[in-house]
């Protein structure tokens, strides 16, 4: 009697943790998608200079370094239109191929390695994300921050403005601002 | 018409001509309120619809970042239009995301189905515009004014 409670109990309890831990990853996964569906209108916020190259200029190219939750959803991302053109999603490898990307997102995994993938591509037009703590203060342009329920995001205005990108009034409006040249 | 059996041709005459006068001086007056009223009716409508294109494009940024409080600050800019008595901007299902309600008495809750229309209830006009950014729909902006100026 008492081994057939004992079970009963058990099965109780694991149904309870298996019910917990998947809202718990459905709750990840719809954060990684919205953090994603972020990168995508930060994108459709941001004006790049005119001279650029043909094939930089034909495609908008995102661009992902690291591996996380939202390096995987990028790729989903790809085959849109923005602004009249399509979106390529490239998961880059080599440094050497930051030069064809718009916007780049970098995961928390190269969080060691941070400046070598920053300092290439300083001053050039390349819109930079992340999540990484202190992001926007290390030389990248837009960090996502969690703010209790809400997602938020800090952009380094001088950043952008020395790269030659343009952000939208409307974004730099909902926006925590860090303006080094202004301080 | 037993006024006029006794009367003279010249004085029939006279009150035919009044009578025609008067007749057409109603009918002028009528067709000018209604033109008045068409017309005022008509000023509001493309006013309210430029308040809320620019509004709803103002606001795109907050739908797409879903930022509701940043939505509301822009919604609030309406309290300098004493017309307007009520604004809300709505997602794609057509849920509200952000409301406006003027200090002075807004009309109840209405519901329209009329996508770039307007409805005119009780002395009320509500307009809907869509929020259109990068060629792709995010949501709807729906301002209801007060036409009781136009009354």
């Amino acid at each position: 009697m008492a081994t057939r409670l004992l079970t009963y109990i058990s099965i109780v309890v694991l149904s309870l943790f298996a019910v917990t831990a998947s809202a718990a990853q459905d709750s990840e996964l719809e954060t990684a998608l919205l953090k994603t569906v972020f990168i995508y209108n930060f994108a459709k916020f941001t004006r790049w200079p005119e001279d650029q190259s043909k094939p930089t200029r034909d495609t908008l190219t995102l661009c992902s370094v690291g591996d996380d939750s939202i390096t995987n959803n990028l790729p989903k991302l790809a085959g849109r239109v923005l602004r009249g053109k399509p979106i390529k999603s490239v998961k880059i490898s080599n440094e050497s191929e930051l030069g064809e990307c718009h916007v780049l997102y970098i995961a928390q995994s190269t969080h060691n390695r941070i400046q070598e993938i920053l300092q290439p591509i300083k001053m050039r037009p390349i819109l930079t994300i992340s999540e990484m703590q202190q992001f926007s203060q290390k030389g990248g342009m837009i960090e996502l921050t969690q703010d209790q329920e809400k997602l938020r995001f800090i952009i380094n205005l001088n950043t952008t403005r020395s790269s030659g990108l343009r952000l939208s009034s409307q974004l730099l409006d909902l926006a925590i601002i860090i303006d080094n040249e202004a301080q | 018409m037993n006024l006029l059996r006794n009367a003279s041709i010249k004085q029939k005459i006279e009150a035919i001509i009044l009578a025609t006068a008067a007749s057409v001086l109603l009918l002028s007056l009528f067709l000018f309120m209604i033109l008045e009223i068409t017309s005022t009716h008509d000023e509001t409508v493309s006013r309210l619809q430029t308040l809320a294109r620019v509004l709803g494009a103002n606001s795109s940024a907050a739908i797409t970042f879903r930022d509701d409080q940043a939505a509301e600050e822009i919604l609030s800019t309406l309290a300098t239009q004493s017309d307007v008595v009520s604004a809300k901007i709505l997602n794609l299902n057509r849920t509200p995301f952000a409301k406006y309600r003027s200090a002075a008495t807004a009309p109840d809750e209405q519901h329209t189905d009329a996508s770039n229309g307007s409805f005119v209830l009780f002395g009320f006009i509500e307009v809907e515009e869509p929020i259109v950014l990068d060629d792709e729909l995010i949501g709807y902006f729906v301002i209801v004014g007060d036409m009781s100026n136009a009354r």
